[in-house]
């Protein structure tokens, strides 16, 4: 009798042990923010916290970056030309005008007044009057914005949107909770910009799906470990003219116009999510041959270009990582 | 008494067999049922649960500050057909697939997989 007991009490502590030997249930929170939707799951016993302190994060963040929020330090240094600012303001501005250096202008965060004649920030779309294009123009130029301390201030008609760059700054932020917090399985996904966390629970690389611009589904996967995957596509916000043609939400700063480049989308894995967003967009300005000249000078990042007229051109560092799904032809560079 | 170790031996193997298949069957039935769970989701809650391939066609209509969303499910597959959204994000991306909600901003409408399938995520999503 003493026997059958302590095998059932074996039995039961088997069980106890087999349910919970590793905390692999994924902590998820998800919300709006930004302007998007996010979902940021974490796994491990610290997941729960890390997530949650992500999001409140994010959503600081937001009350400062805002440019609809007439409180955010945005919408102050945008209103009277000069504010003084909290240092992650500061952060961003200052990383923003570097990448506008480097990218020779084709990230440019004073790029919102055109943009928003376009009607991309209401969604009120209309073709603006190429006179009305050329004088927001002349108030267009990141180089124009001085940062003194804290304060930031821009010329009159000079406005700042940080739309191309503040989700990368984000999921920065977020990836840094993480590992404070000892998580090493994470995906912190803010409305498809994507920064990956150590690996799967199971230690697989994350399958990242890159989407078909062409159709709905994805083009290919890209397996990512420790990275941010941020992709910048003409099929994202985009409207049918009058004329029949179609606007995408992308600027070319130089023509006021959405960029005309001959790509439909840039994907651009890196280790730093602002970085990969920042350059996402103007790679996409930039159009292939440039941004294959930009990855080949700067390095530090690969890229996925996906062309008009139907090809996909991928950087040597991440070839092996990325599976075609579709008949579109790949060209390693 | 070798006899009634014998017993208590076989007892030992049945009840490992037992749990082991019971956990394993467990595991099993939740991955294959959640890959299939389609949540819909308005401002953070979950109004509806569906096991999509079971799920008969119908439509949903969703109410949010005074904006509406209407879904609708068919032969397994689920959609927004019509929203009065200025953006027309939701209804535009069609059909929901692996790793990439539908989502409407201006309704706070999400439409998912509760396990994304094929890819853990999607870059570069519509909204």
């Amino acid at each position: 009798m003493k026997k059958l007991i302590s095998a059932a009490l074996t039995a039961a502590l088997l069980v106890t042990l087999l349910c919970s030997c590793e905390d692999a249930s994924p902590h998820n929170t998800d919300f709006f923010a930004m302007d998007t939707y996010m979902q940021i799951t974490a796994y491990g016993k610290n997941g729960d916290k890390a997530a949650n302190a992500c999001k409140v994060e994010v959503q600081r963040l937001e009350k400062l970056f805002s440019v609809t929020d007439e409180n955010s330090d945005i919408s102050k240094i945008n209103s009277n030309g000069t504010a003084a600012v909290n240092t992650d303001t500061v952060d961003i501005i200052s990383c923003a005008k570097e990448m506008g250096d480097k990218t020779g202008g084709a990230l440019d965060i004073t790029v919102y007044p055109v943009l928003r004649e376009w009607g991309f920030t209401t969604g009120e779309y209309r073709i603006p009057p190429q006179e009305t294009i050329n004088s927001l123009l002349a108030s267009v130029d990141y180089s124009k914005i001085e940062i003194d301390g804290n304060n930031v201030s821009v010329p009159q008609g000079v406005m700042l949107d940080l739309g191309a760059v503040a989700k990368g700054y984000a999921s920065d932020k977020a990836a840094e909770i993480m590992r404070e917090n000892d998580v090493t399985s994470a995906l912190i996904n803010l409305g498809g910009n994507i920064t990956a966390i150590g690996s799967n629970p199971d230690k697989s690389p994350w399958r990242i799906g890159v989407r078909d611009p062409f159709s709905a589904d994805n083009i290919g996967v890209i397996n990512v470990t420790d990275k941010s995957v941020v992709t910048s596509g003409s099929y994202e916000r985009c409207f049918t003219g009058e004329d029949g043609r179609t606007y995408h939400h992308i600027i070319d700063p130089e023509s006021g116009c959405p960029a005309e480049s001959g790509l439909v989308s840039v994907t651009v894995v890196g280790d730093s999510g602002l970085m990969c967003d920042a350059l996402s967009t103007a790679l996409f300005v930039m159009g292939e041959e440039k941004a294959l000249e930009y990855h080949a000078e700067n390095g530090g990042f690969d890229i996925i270009i996906i062309t008009n007229d139907k090809r996909i051109v991928i950087t040597e560092g991440i070839a092996d990582c990325f599976t075609n799904l579709s008949d579109l032809p790949v060209e390693v560079r | 008494m070798a006899e009634n170790k014998k017993g208590i031996v076989i007892l030992y193997v049945i009840l490992a067999v037992i749990i082991v298949l019971s956990v394993a069957g467990t595991v099993h039935f939740l991955s294959e049922n959640k890959k299939n769970t389609v949540e819909i989701i308005c401002d953070g809650v979950v109004v509806e649960r569906i096991n999509l391939p079971t799920e008969q066609n119908r439509t949903i209509h969703i109410e949010y500050g005074g904006s509406y969303n209407t879904i609708e499910i068919k032969d397994g597959e689920i959609f927004v057909s019509e929203a009065d959204c200025p953006d027309q994000i939701c209804v535009k991306t069609g059909k929901l697939k692996g790793g990439m909600p539908i989502v409407c901003l201006p309704n706070r409408l999400v439409i998912r997989f509760v396990d994304s399938g094929e890819v853990d995520a999607v870059a570069g999503q519509a909204a």
